[in-house]
Parts: structure tokens; sequence; C-alpha cells
């Protein structure tokens, strides 16, 4: 957790017939990341593009599937679950086993689908049926029963039956075709109009024409029978054809049902239709991954990364694969001197994930570098409760983080263990500052003694045992000073812990040069500026003082710096070792600023000459034997560079040795200025711990004067009964909710960007693990 | 001032524009689309770009005609959900753009049952981009009576509008005692090109006045441009292909025609109209319009159109570079802020767009040679913007 683990190159070589094998053992392992030969491949011009897609068809089949089999409503219980547990799928099969699979799916979907097919079809007939049966019904009862016996050949009629929503349409249409001249009747029906127009007989054009409209708008038609006796005839008929259908979609429901019970079989504890999704998803991912290789003949080349401690599982592996199948040649594995930085990884469990998640936000950890996450633990909720300080809040925040863990709250489920934390750090905070809900509690018994005088008198020996006396409650001129230095002081201790991992990183990666020219000036110049007034805050806490020769902090570090270590008014405490002391922390903080800028540019400047110097021999003499091997190994040099700088956010691909020199100077500056600057702007900026510290206890007093107290003084129970829930509404939505949003911000720019630029490039590349 | 309340009603819908703008194909994917060497290849190309979903139920094998539908469809989808985002001018602007679509198809239908072709082959080849319920009437056509197509079919609906115009001026335009004969005549002479020339023109002019008269300034600038260069390439579209027409015989014929023809908006009208109205070669057009910079430039490449029986598909024709420099005029609309210049272009590049897959998709059909100089023949929207 601290430093990301360490990987391993490996080149695998197998031949195709077993790389099916491999790669679905490789997958069940879970340990390592193949690496993709080329990105820029698309996806069609890869070897295995057609498996993807034969697994995305029969997929999106399946899908279909269901989707069909969830619009019956015959059978309720088809749902497809969401957690497919890998573990239960079956792992010895071959890759033949997909061919098989693709047959079974496609010839059940394409059977459900016939079956679902006849089923639509006989229920499209019924509808039909149904609708000719309305007609008849209503002709009869709007024509009347005469209309049959004796018709009027002067008028013509059409009839049928058509969607509702085009009944207007339909109607102009008609008007506008006949002009005026036809009657329309509408009635409607099961989401559906049937309409019955007449019109005068006056020739074929004008027949012609309103045939066309009902073709083009009606969804069936039909003709009118002659007389009565017709009429009853085919409502007969009708009838009969009516149950015969009616009987065969019975028929074909208990064939759909029986078929998707089949599917919902449960064979070795999951279902049917759950083992062919994932066995599919699965084989996709494989081949997938499978396209990351490179492809030489009957030869696949491909490169993976695995953690070192795993690698010996590797083989065994490997062995597994041989021993099952013993007639495809086995594959060859080898490990590599890795060219790339190698991929960013930590074994990360439930509590710790969410503690990464923070630090990832801002940037993957370069390889191998210290991982902030694991100080960010500790020190992210208890900055965060020095801003949220407050027993009561606090309590709320801990408890709700507590509820969290037990039972699970979908959006905050994943930041438990952030809350129980966040809330335990400011409960305590709470504590320290003797603030619930902005009364200060008195439990311990106060050790000052208010009788009648201005100010109250404290006994020598009386020291109240945790937290501030509650005496101090309402002097915000107290809280003040003490959050202040209180925060300078937190200052100071982070952001020196993180200059001293920039040190171990130094050392990690064994630049003696580093440690020395950078992390030394930086922590001497932080401990001689900051660190010393640090050392005044506590020194004056500690010493007891008289009023008049009380020195202030302030003026001493000013004048400090401005007139070299020398003391105006009271000193701390002899002049003359204070002054001595002073300016020798003057001189350490002077040098330390060439110190750290300078040492990396004179390194560099020797670097740039030798290598001009090397072009220029290669340029005039001839090139003997040492330089051709000096010169290769620059190339390489060169193309681990350029690799570099091509994972890095800076492009600098072909840079000349001149730029890059300036290149350097500049960095250098910009880096030495802005460490310089930060110390001071920095501190200033965890004052925000006092700020939002003040903030925090003066909204809980306010709310609480201006809502609860009145009444409480008052003694009148009513009103403040009344006015509490109004009081805890507000203090939940702008305490619990905005204020946790505020110090939760705060903390993690304290985080990303006071902590982590003193040591942290975070340019890493995360590791992807491939696992099926 | 509109550039700070522009958010208010139309920020999402242009948000989602620029979100679309996203979907263009690049140019290395045209690169890798001219390498498939089959339709399924070319299928499962575009199954990876934005176009998957529109896709993904079809055969392998799919016709270019099916392709070019499915393609719209998309494209009229993502129209919709646009316009079922908008409110108040901007749905109108949006109706406005669908109504050329409408035209496209109302023509293409009257045309297709003149040709007596099946009624449900022309309805499934629609534009959906233009469908409207109507549609379907339009079988009701006898003949050659446009008057009563348009009383009884198009009279409510969109376009209704100009085809009255357009049958109030084709009568118009005839001799004082004009019969009834005449006009029928008049209509059966018709041919569907012309209905949609002067259909799109009226549609055009209207759409102009409105987007002068309803839309807020920064929209207007980035519009009105685009529309004149539009109304200016329809002119000299009309211009160049009356050129030597043997339809027009007379000069004075050509003249009417061309002034039916040609909007009356854009930057030639009404300054130079004299002079292309009675241009009859390509040098007394481009004499013309030389007031014009740009298109002088564009019209010294375009091959004489009296010479039409020599082009051949290496020939550079007219509407080749017309669209070119069309697609850089809209591909800049996309630089300004808070203009309704956007949806328009979004339109015209993706229809540009799916002209290039279709046409890649003919020439992929056909399996042509690799160095057939049809493969050069696509304009990429946005590929002018890294030179």
């Amino acid at each position: 957790m601290l430093r990301s683990q360490e990987m391993s190159l490996f080149q695998l070589i197998m031949p195709r017939e077993s790389a099916w094998a491999v790669m679905d053992q490789l997958g069940y392992m879970g340990k390592v990341e193949i690496i993709d030969h080329d990105p820029s491949i698309p996806l069609i011009a890869r070897p295995f593009a057609n498996y993807i897609k034969r697994c995305d068809d029969l997929l999106n089949k399946l899908n279909l599937l269901i989707e069909t089999a969830q619009k019956l409503t015959i059978v309720k219980q088809f749902q497809i679950s969401n957690k497919t547990n890998n573990k239960m799928c079956p792992k010895i099969h071959t890759h033949q086993y997909l061919d098989t699979l693709e047959d079974q799916i496609n010839a059940k979907v394409n059977s459900f689908l016939e079956l679902n097919r006849n089923h639509e079809q006989l229920l499209e007939q019924q509808g039909i049926i149904l609708d000719q049966l309305d007609i008849l019904q209503e002709c009869r009862i709007y024509l009347g029963d005469d209309f049959f016996v004796s018709r009027d050949s002067k008028f013509d009629y059409f009839i049928g039956t058509m969607k509702q929503e085009e009944i207007y349409q339909f109607q102009r249409m008609i008007f506008r075709v006949t002009k005026g001249n036809a009657y329309v009747h509408i009635k409607l029906q099961n989401q559906k109009a049937i309409y019955i127009v007449m019109y005068p007989d006056q020739g074929v054009i004008l027949k012609k024409k309103l045939q066309k409209v009902q073709e083009s708008m009606s969804l069936n038609r039909f003709t009118l029978p002659i007389n009565l006796k017709e009429f009853d005839k085919i409502q007969n008929d009708l009838t009969v054809k009516l149950k015969e259908i009616k009987q065969l979609i019975e028929l074909t429901n208990i064939q759909l049902n029986s078929f998707i019970q089949e599917l919902l079989k449960q064979t070795e504890g999951i279902r049917l239709i759950d083992h062919y999704n994932m066995y599919i998803s699965k084989e996709k991912q494989l081949y997938i991954q499978l396209n990351k290789l490179k492809m030489q003949g009957n030869l696949f080349l491909g490169e993976l990364w695995i953690p070192k401690k795993d690698s010996a599982q590797l083989n065994e592996v490997l062995l597994i694969v041989k021993e099952r199948n013993r007639d495809i040649p086995g594959c060859q594995i080898s490990q590599k001197v890795p060219q790339t930085i190698p991929p960013t990884y930590f074994l990360l469990n439930e509590f710790t994930s969410v503690f990464q998640q923070i630090v990832n936000t801002y940037g993957i950890a370069r390889y191998r570098e210290i991982n902030p996450a694991i100080f960010t633990i500790i020190t992210f909720p208890f900055l965060f409760g020095i801003m949220f300080g407050d027993i009561g809040h606090g309590f709320c925040l801990l408890i709700f983080g507590i509820y969290n863990i037990f039972y699970k709250l979908e959006p905050f489920y994943e930041l438990r263990y952030l809350i129980v934390l966040m809330g335990f750090f400011s409960f305590y905070c709470g504590w320290i500052y003797n603030d619930f809900v902005s009364l200060s509690l008195n439990l311990f018994g106060s050790c000052y003694v208010v009788d009648g005088q201005l100010t109250p008198i404290k006994p020598q020996d009386c020291t109240y045992p945790f937290g501030l006396d509650p005496i101090w409650g309402d002097n915000l001129e107290f809280d003040d000073s003490f959050k202040m230095k209180l925060s300078v002081i937190i200052a100071y201790f982070h952001m020196c812990l993180g200059i001293c991992l920039s040190g171990c990183n130094f050392l990690n990666k064994k630049d003696t040069y580093g440690f020395c020219c950078k992390f030394l000036p930086q922590i001497l110049f932080l401990t001689s500026t900051i660190g010393y007034m640090d050392f005044l805050i506590i020194f004056k806490w500690v010493v007891q003082f008289s009023p008049q020769n009380a020195p202030s902090i302030i003026n001493t570090m000013i004048t400090m710096v401005l007139s070299f270590g020398s003391v105006e008014g009271p000193p701390m405490w002899n002049v003359n070792s204070q002054e001595l002391i002073q300016s020798i922390l003057i001189i350490i903080a002077v040098v330390s600023i060439p110190w750290m800028w300078f040492s990396h540019i004179i390194k560099g400047y020797q670097v740039y000459q030798r290598r001009s110097n090397v072009k220029i021999q290669n340029s005039t003499s001839s090139i003997e034997g040492s330089q051709v091997i000096e010169l290769q190994l620059q190339s390489i040099q060169d193309e681990t560079q350029q690799e570099k700088s091509l994972l890095s956010t800076h492009d600098h691909n072909d840079l000349s040795p001149d730029e890059e020199f300036t290149e350097l100077v500049v960095h250098e500056t910009i880096e030495t200025i802005e460490f310089v600057l930060g110390v001071i702007s920095n501190t200033a900026s965890y004052l925000r711990l006092w700020a939002l510290s003040l903030a925090h206890s003066q909204l809980a007093d306010v709310f609480y004067s201006l809502i609860l107290s009145s009444p409480m003084t008052e003694g009148s129970i009513i009103g403040a009964l009344l006015r509490y829930p109004i009081w805890a509404l507000v203090s939940f939505g702008v305490l619990m909710c905005m204020d946790t949003m505020e110090c939760f911000l705060h903390s993690l720019r304290l985080h990303w960007v006071e902590f982590q630029n003193k040591f942290y490039k975070g340019d890493g590349v995360e590791f992807h693990v491939y696992s099926l | 001032m509109d550039l700070c309340v522009f958010g208010v009603d139309d920020g999402y819908a242009e948000a989602i524009i620029r979100g679309l703008r996203a979907s263009f194909l690049t140019e290395a994917q045209y690169q890798q689309m001219k390498n498939c060497a089959s339709i399924p290849e070319l299928k499962s190309f575009l199954e990876e770009t934005d176009y998957q979903n529109c896709l993904q139920a079809d055969n392998p094998q799919i016709p270019t005609s099916i392709l070019r539908q499915r393609l719209k469809k998309k494209l009229a989808d993502e129209f919709e959900y646009i316009e079922a985002q908008s409110t108040g001018t901007l749905t109108k602007y949006l109706f406005h753009l669908r109504c050329r679509f409408m035209i496209d198809n109302v023509v293409n239908m009257i045309e297709g049952l003149k040709n007596k072709i099946d009624i449900e082959i022309l309805l499934s080849n629609i534009d959906p981009l233009g469908w409207f319920p109507e549609i379907k009437n339009i079988k009701v056509l006898e003949g050659d009576d446009y008057s009563s197509l348009y009383r009884d079919v198009l009279i409510d609906t969109p376009i209704g509008v100009y085809f009255m115009k357009f049958l109030e001026e084709s009568i118009e335009n005839l001799h004082e005692n004009r019969t009834l004969n005449d006009i029928q005549n008049l209509f059966r002479e018709m041919k569907p090109e012309y209905i949609r020339t002067s259909l799109k023109k009226m549609w055009l002019e209207d759409f102009y006045l409105f987007c002068e008269q309803e839309l807020m300034p920064t929209s207007q600038e980035v519009l009105l441009e685009l529309l004149k260069f539009e109304a200016d390439f329809k002119t000299i579209q009309v211009i160049y292909n009356s050129i030597g027409n043997r339809d027009l015989n007379t000069a004075a014929k050509i003249i009417t025609t061309r002034k039916q023809l040609c909007p009356t908006i854009g930057n030639l009208y009404p300054d130079c109209e004299k002079m292309y109205l009675q241009a009859m070669t390509l040098d007394t057009l481009r004499e013309a319009v030389k007031g014009c910079d740009n298109y002088r430039d564009l019209l010294k490449d375009a091959p004489d159109p009296l010479k039409r029986e020599e082009f051949n598909v290496q020939t550079k024709t007219l509407d080749d570079i017309m669209y070119d420099d069309e697609c850089r005029r809209y591909a800049l609309a996309f630089d300004g802020q808070g203009s309704y210049g956007v949806f328009y272009s979004y339109l015209k590049l993706k229809e540009q767009e799916i002209r290039n897959i279709i046409w890649l998709a003919e020439m992929i059909s056909r399996k042509l040679a690799k160095n057939h100089p049809g493969w050069k023949k696509i304009i990429i929207p946005f590929s002018h913007l890294g030179k």
C-alpha cells in the first residue's frame, strides 16, 4: 500500500492452438494485464474481430429473446439475474464450446422467435375477426335491419377500421375528396375506430379516389353483406373461426411457456439463460484480450505485466494448461526487461479503496512512488474533523457512518469508512473545542471561579481534564487565537511529512544527489521559517509571561526577517542567544534557496557539455568502436526518454540538447520559486482550518441563539417544542449537509495541493487486471 | 445582448448539437472505410463508429438503399430529439428546416407515382426527416392534376403554402385567355425536377424571411450569410444547368424559366440579376458573377456545360466544387457561440457525411480499383480545420 506492487514483464509465446486455453487460464487467475501491442489498430483489423462480433451477435440475440419473453405476459418471473457470479461458470471447456453454444442459442432463438411470430400472427388474425364482428354489429345497430332488407342503390358504402389518431385526418380527406357529399360515421372501440362512410354513387372516378383514401388510411376493410341471410351466415362463420383461433393461441401459449421454462431450468445451481449470458460475456472478454497479442505466422507474441510476487503462479498456470491439454503444443514464457514504465498497482480492500480513490482522482501514482493514500486515511478525516469539530454534529456523522456499515444506504455505501472516520475525528475535535452545537459542556467542573469580579480567578493547581475549559465558551478572541495557532502548527507538520516523503522517494530511487539537493534544502528552509514560528508559538504557550513583558510572535518574525535576526521588544528568553539562533536560521534559509535552485542546473549543464562534445567528435572524426556502443546506448536512452515523455503530460519528444537544457533551467527556476513562495502561501492556506472551524461554530451559534435560545430562556416549553423542528431542519440542511460538503472539499484541497505537491508526481498508469 | 439570454431557452439544445458534433467521422476513419473490401466489412466498420446502434439488426450484406435509410433514420432520430428539447422560436426554426425534406419527399412521391412505382416502395424510401402523416395520401394523385392534389392532400401540410404559391405562379404565367386544357397541358409537361426547384426556391426565400424577422442578431449574422450563399449557389446552378439545355429552345423561354427558378435573395440578387439571366455561355456567367470574388474563383475551375457529353467520373463538376465550399462554410458555423446556425450546419454536414458513406459503399460494392478517381470524390466535413 505504501508503494505500488513491483511488476515484472513477461513475454508469452504460444502457438495458435493453445492460445485460447492459455488465455482462459490467465483470465481465471486474474492477476495479469495483457499489453496491447499497438493500440492504434482498429478492431476490425485484429485477428479475432469476427469472434467478438459473434459474441456480440449472440448477446444481442439473447437480449432480444429476453425482451420478447418479458413482453409476453404469460411468464412473469422471467428476470435475468444481474449478478453473474463468474466462479459458477464451468471452467473446463475448450474453445469449440462457443461453437456448440452458438448453434444451441441460434436454434433456440430461432425457434422461439418462430413460435412468437406464429403467436403474433394468430393474435392479429383474432384481432381482424373481432374487428369484423364489431363492424357487423355496429352496422346493424347503426343502419338498422331494414337496410339489409331493401337497399337503396343511390348510395354506396364502405366500412372498416383505422387508428384513432387518424380520425380527423380521415374525415377531412373524405370531405375534400367528395366536396362534402359524404357522411362519415365513426365509433371508437378498443383503441380503434370503426368507420362507415356513405356517399352518393356518382361514378367511377369518385369511387376510385375514395378507395385510394381508404387504402392509405385504414387498417382493415370489409364489404357489407347484401342481405340479412348472408349477414347471419357471415357472423356465424366468424364466430366459429374465432373459436378455432382462440384454441390455437392457447396451444402456442403453452408451447412458449414450456420453452421459457426450459431456459429457466437450473443446472448446477445456475439457470440456462444465465449460463449462456455469462459464458458468452466471458468469451468476448477473452477474445478482446487475445486481440491485444501480436500474431506472427502461427505464433502469438504477447507481453504481460504481473505483480512480482505472483509471477511464480504464472508458471503453475501454464503447467495446468499443459496437463489438461496434452495434445496441443505448449507455450513459452520468459521474463523481459521492461522498456516502459510499469503500471501502478495497489492491493486494496474495502477500507482503503475509498482513500485510494481520493488520491487517484488527482492522479495515479507513478510506479513505485510513495502512495499518499496511506497517510490520507488518517490525515484526511483529521483535517476534516478540525474544521467540522463539534460534539453533536460529529456524533451524528459517526452514527450515520456506522449505520452505513451495517445497513447499505446506496449512495453513501462506498464512503462508509470515510464517513465513520470523519465523524469520529469531528467528535474528538468537538471535545477538544468543548463545543456541543454551540454550547460548552461543563462536565468536569470549570477551574475558574466567578465571584462578582470582572475577571474570573483560576486557582494555580487546577487544570481542566480534557479540552478547553467551558469558561472560554463564548470568548471568540480566545477561540480564534487558539485555532489559528493550531492551524499553523498543523500546517508545518503536514507539509513536513510531505517533504519527508519526497526524501523517501529520492532514497528509494537511490538518487543521493536529489536527496541532498532537493530534500535537505527544502526541509531546512521550511523548518527555519515556519518551524521556528511554531516553536515560538509553543514556547509562548508553555512559558508564563506577565502581560507587559509578553513578546509578540508576529513582531518577532517580522523583525527577524527584516533586520537579520535582531530582536525588538521583549525577548522570548535571553536576547543574545535568541538573536544568535535567529540569525543562524536566516542564513540557513537564505543559503538553501540557491542550493535547491542551482544544484540540478549545474548537473544538467555538465551533461549538456558532455553530450555536445560527443556530437562534435562524432561529426568530425570517424566513428570508433567504443563510440558506436556509446551511440547505441544513447539512442536506447533517447528512446526510453521519448517513451517516458509520452507517458508524462509534457510533450517534448524531439528536443535538441540545447532546448532540453533551457527547459531544465526554466523548470528548476519555476520549481524553486514555487516552493519558496509556497512555504508562505501554503501555510496561509492552512488557515482555512481555522476559518471553517470558526464558520461552523458561529453558524451553530447563530441558529441556536436565533431559534432556540429565546423560548428556552423564557421557559416556554411549547415555544421550544414548536421551534425545535425548525432548528433541527436548519441545522441538518446547513450544518450537516452543506458544511460537511464544504469541509470535505477544503480537506480535499489541503491534501491535493498543499500536501501532495511536495512529493507526489501522480503521472503513473493504472494497472488493469485481466480477469474473467 | 442575445448571447446573455441565449442559454435560457436554447442552451441545452445547442449543447446537444455540440456533443453530436463529436460523432462526425474523421479523415482517418474515411481512410479505413476506403480500405474495406466488401460491404459486410464496411458495415462492421460503421458499427465501430457512432452508427453502431442503427445497423446492428441488419444483415451484413446490406443493400446501399437500406444503408442510406438507416443512416438517415439515425439523423432523423437525433433531430427529433433536439426538436423535442426545443421551445419557442427554436422549435419553429427547426420545423422550417424539416420543410426542405418534406418538399423532397413530396416531389419524390409525385415522380414515383408518375413512373408507376409501387406506393409501398415509395413509402419505404422516403426521407424520415421529412415525414408527415399526410404523405401516404399522396397516392390520391390522379394523372397530372396537381391542383386537386393540393386541394385534397397538401392543403393542411406545412408545405401546402409553397405548393399553392407554385400553382398560382405557374397558372399566372400562361397567356391571358387560358382554358382548362391549357392548364392540364402545362401540368402534364411539367417535370418533377422543375417543381422541386421552384418549391425549394420558395422555401428558401420564406426561411430567409423567417430568419431575418424572428431570430436574434447573432443567429441572423451566421444564418443569413449561409442562406445567401445557398441562394447564390442555387442561382448559379440554375443558370449553369440551363446553358445549352435542349428543352428550353428559345432565349425568351430560358429567361422566363430562369427568372422563375432563381431565388430573389442572396448576394447576386438584384445587382447581377440582369447579367446572369442573359448569360448563355459559361464565360458570360463568369462575367456576370465576377462582382463577388468568391464565386468567380469557384467558377474558374468549373467545366464547360456545353461539353456535357465529355464529362466523366474524373471531372470535378460544379456541384462538387460548390459542395466543397459549402461544407467549409457550414463547418465554420460551429465556431461561433449562441447561434442557430449550428443546427442548420449540423443537418447539412451530416447529410454530406451520409452521402459520403453511400458513395463509398457504392464504390465498394462495385469493386472498383483503389486507384479509381472516384475514391477521392468525397468531401469530408471539418477536414479543412486541420490545415
